[in-house]
């Protein structure tokens, strides 16, 4: 009598557990592409397109409660994959599936029901975060290319506009663009090869600058425009390249020289703030009140290809005020396992990349994000940010509650993008991947992501009048 | 002829008058094709890309005539196949014709020979561009022309009789087969496309049927693909002065800022078993193709990231070439051989130690040794760049050490050793090399 009830018992639970429409539940969270579970968006961002990470379709629903989306995940089987089983078709390699309910699968291997998930959280983020991105896009090559340009794009929908491809100057290099505190009227970037120069976008006016024919005679590389939007900082750098023969980095970028101008974008001047010849100076930054500038230094080597391992960059300051360094630079950081670039103030903290060693982290696998508490010297590993592939370039939205920044955490090659909510206390919450309406996207696209910035509005419409700069 | 029912001779005749030419241009341009452009077609398939997938659409839609060359790049990737590349040039040609054909007849000229030149002439164009979509855009416009002339009608003007149309066809279409024939750019051509594929297929027998020492004194950029070939065939330090060499530049493209030069070389430190090296070839290389990126590149790229067990790289362009029409057993043989090979590693921490490339082949080959990955082809390539050289003394003292590796000293090593001891015999090819001023050969 006992075992009848029980599997009467059993038999109730199973039907309860499938719905009339042949749907399990599992107390799983599901196994997602992109990972969207507890992340924070801003209230901007209303979409965020998944697909399951072995590549086959699902259906969503949400309801919000609070600041807190709950997203339902109901995976629709093989039926409406192509191919057989996309097993192959993983997302983020670390976030593999390690999930056990997936589903039955029939004699073919194929999976044959659909698996209703463990609902999870979205949390939105009262911080406002700027309406576009603006990015690079490019092959991640070597040492030449075919098709770059810099590109914008809402992040409330899915939109991508060109801001300028490399069509305008021929093929050319287009690369750095740099925007006055977010503005889409003010802008920079560089137009590499012949006719080149720094183009500066400033409202209807855009015109074309040599810096190489004004002052120290050097032209720009990194870019930082100054708080106050009139002065420019540049590093100036002599870049060379390496191939490895064996191993995980293929190639070391490594300046032989570089030093840091300044550009007075009202008189034209350019003029040298910190030169050296024994020290490498780059990746200037400035502070949110634009008081001090922040850079990079390295003592310069002879060879520096074979002495590419020792060679680490600590963080410097200077003082600043009416378009003029103010007394002596000074060490902010130094750390001798540790190399640091892309120094990026909000508040009292920076944010940077460390690497082991060098001036070019998106080719190393060790880079990760790092915050430094100027309050304390305290250097902390971003955790939350980091994975065990490339973190490198990042930068501030204009309140400073967002951070976005490159990783090539999917597949190891390909600089994607990710959104990271700050609270201001030297918290970050998980970041999430720059959604595309298509999640398939991230791995169909054969572009890298570089020098992501956060603009107020949209930068495009320009190109038109760049391509005439060169003609 | 008297006029019947259906089979009667005068059916077909009309049968005949409407099927000869175009029948007869069908297997024209295939034969053809099949014999002096099979390698040109399927080598188009190999530099040309199409994917069903955003970033490639719009790229492609952003380019003028897109239609015609989305459509045209959609067909391409089924060049992959000969046959199937020969027939779907055949039958573009013979569309174009037939649709000529219409339109002429509605507007009152029923002349064959016409459409025969007219299609002759795409085809000819098609051979010597390699621009399939040339075809299309000429099929595509004759097409909307057709379509116009449903509502035309005029009334019959010009006729040329049958017979003589006919014979002004066949005409025509010998005239174009040996323009394609005896067109040295198209001849070369193939033969590039030859030496391409076999050398990234590895079938270095053809690469040496085509590159014959004869064919490299006319075109001496086969030389590194020729010595290369040897070289994985063991062959090199025993027919490497057979060819017409005149230095140690002979055996690589390094230098060369060229698509085939980036190619050979990827090839190259695929042989020596560079992967780093073979993938920044095949980037550079990938470079000069239209997009950025083709369906040959991404092979390569999917092959040697499967050599180093990246499984999330192989992943990622097998994804990417499922999204063409005939990659799915390439994917799933790569995507099963990543399963078995995958590497699960922690990232290097050492990576500042491993030795950079010199981009000087005689130092490469040296680090390539004191990184673990030499072989029997890089010892071999070692010692032939000192042979190239004139390095005799280097030569000598080196081979002492590696003289119990060659169960046999092969030819030019022992050629060498004989000058080295003062007494060449009167056959020693390595001799004259020696002898020989730098371009007198």
């Amino acid at each position: 009598m006992t075992s009848k009830i029980l599997t009467t018992l059993a038999i109730v639970l199973a039907v309860c557990a499938c719905n009339n429409s042949g749907i399990t539940v599992s107390e799983e969270y599901p196994d997602i592409f992109p990972d969207y579970i507890g992340v924070t968006i801003p209230a901007s961002i209303q979409k965020l397109p998944i697909r399951m990470a072995d590549g086959s379709k699902c259906r969503t629903s949400q309801r919000q409660v609070g600041d807190t989306l709950w997203i339902s995940v109901t995976s629709l089987g093989n039926k409406n994959c192509k191919g057989k089983d996309n097993k192959y078709n993983k997302g983020d390699k670390y976030n593999k599936g390690n999930n056990s309910s997936k589903g039955d699968k029939d004699n073919k291997g194929n999976k044959s029901y659909k698996v209703r998930y463990k609902e999870f959280p979205i949390y939105i983020s009262r911080d406002e975060i700027d309406p576009y991105i603006a990015y690079r896009l490019i092959e991640p090559g070597y040492e030449s290319w075919n098709n770059m340009g810099i590109y914008t794009r809402a992040l409330a929908g899915f939109e991508e506009k060109a801001i300028v491809t490399n069509e305008a100057n021929a093929k050319g290099c287009v690369n750095c663009h740099c925007f006055d505190a977010g503005s889409p009227d003010r802008m920079l970037f560089h137009a590499r090869g012949e006719k080149g120069g720094t183009v500066i976008i400033d409202g209807g006016s855009i015109t074309l600058n040599n810096l190489k024919s004004k002052g120290p005679q050097r032209q720009g590389t990194y870019p930082a425009w100054h708080p106050e939007g009139r002065y420019v900082a540049f590093s100036s750098n002599t870049t060379q390249q390496c191939f490895t023969m064996q191993g995980d980095q293929p190639v070391e970028v490594y300046d032989t020289e570089s030093d840091i101008i300044l550009l007075d974008t009202q008189s034209e001047d350019v003029k040298y703030i910190i030169n050296s010849e024994d020290r490498l100076e780059t990746f200037p930054g400035w502070s949110e009140d634009g008081s001090t500038l922040y850079y990079c230094e390295a003592p310069s080597f002879a060879d520096v290809s074979g002495q590419r391992g020792e060679i680490r960059y600590r963080l410097m300051g200077i003082k600043f005020q009416d378009g003029e360094p103010k007394g002596e630079p000074f060490v902010v950081y130094q750390n001798d396992s540790l190399s640091i670039s892309f120094p990026r103030a909000a508040g009292r903290y920076i944010l940077l990349t460390g690497s082991a060693f060098g001036t070019f982290p998106i080719w190393h696998k060790e880079a990760d994000l790092y915050l430094f508490d100027t309050s304390t010297g305290e250097l902390t590993s971003a955790e939350t940010l980091n994975s065990p592939d490339t973190e490198s370039y990042h930068s501030w939205s204009s309140n400073r509650k967002w951070v976005i920044f490159s990783s090539r955490r999917i597949d190891g090659r390909y600089t994607r993008l990710f959104i990271s909510h700050f609270d201001g206390n030297g918290n970050f919450t998980k970041p999430f991947l720059l959604p595309q309406k298509d999640p398939n996207h991230n791995t169909l696209r054969l572009k890298s992501y570089n020098i992501p910035e956060f603009v107020k509005g949209d930068a495009s419409g320009k190109e038109s009048k760049i391509k005439n700069l060169f003609q | 002829m008297t006029k019947g029912a259906d089979g009667s001779p005068k059916n077909w005749a009309k049968v005949l008058t409407w099927t000869l030419e175009p029948v007869l241009l069908f297997c024209t341009v295939f034969i053809v094709s099949h014999i002096w452009q099979k390698f040109a077609l399927s080598n188009q398939e190999s530099l040309g890309l199409f994917l069903w997938a955003p970033d490639y659409l719009n790229d492609m839609l952003s380019l003028d005539r897109p239609l015609s060359r989305l459509i045209g790049a959609y067909l391409v990737q089924f060049f992959r196949f000969q046959y199937l590349a020969e027939a779907i040039t055949a039958s573009i040609v013979c569309i174009i014709f037939l649709l000529i054909r219409w339109i002429t007849s509605r507007c009152g000229f029923t002349c064959g020979a016409f459409c025969t030149l007219a299609a002759a002439a795409v085809w000819t164009a098609m051979a010597k561009t390699t621009e399939t979509s040339l075809g299309i855009l000429i099929l595509l416009i004759a097409a909307a022309l057709s379509i116009a002339c449903i509502f035309i009608r005029l009334k019959e003007f010009f006729c040329l009789r049958f017979a003589l149309s006919a014979g002004i066809s066949i005409v025509l279409l010998i005239c174009s087969s040996l323009l394609i024939a005896r067109d040295k750019e198209i001849q070369s051509r193939e033969r590039w496309s030859l030496i391409e594929q076999a050398s990234v297929n590895h079938n270095w027998d053809a690469v040496l049927s085509v590159a014959t020492p004869s064919q490299c004194r006319q075109d001496r950029e086969m030389l590194p693909f020729a010595l290369l070939a040897l070289n994985e065939k063991g062959q090199l330090a025993e027919k490497m002065f057979l060819y017409p060499i005149q230095g140690p530049e002979d055996l690589d493209t390094e230098g060369s800022s060229s698509r085939r030069a980036f190619l050979f070389s990827s090839v190259l430190y695929e042989s020596l078993g560079c992967s780093n090296e073979a993938i920044h070839q095949t980037f550079q290389s990938a470079c000069f193709t239209a997009h950025g990126t083709s369906f040959g590149t991404l092979r390569q790229l999917v092959r040697f990231y499967a050599y180093r067990g990246d499984e999330a790289m192989v992943r990622k362009y097998c994804t990417i070439l499922q999204r063409s029409s005939l990659h799915k057993a390439f994917t799933e043989k790569y995507l099963a051989l990543i399963e078995e090979t995958k590497q699960e590693k922690a990232p290097e921490n050492d990576s500042w130690q491993r030795n950079i490339m010199n981009h000087d082949q005689l130092s490469d080959l040296i680090l390539l040794q004191q990184e673990g990955i030499s072989s029997g082809i890089t010892m071999d390539r070692y010692f032939c760049y000192l042979l190239a050289k004139k390095d005799i003394n280097s030569f000598k003292t080196q081979f002492e050490l590696a003289k119990e590796y060659y169960q046999t000293i092969p030819r030019h090593f022992r050629e060498a050793l004989e000058i080295s001891e003062g007494h060449p015999s009167p056959d020693n090819i390595y001799y004259m090399y020696c002898q020989a001023e730098k371009g007198i050969k």
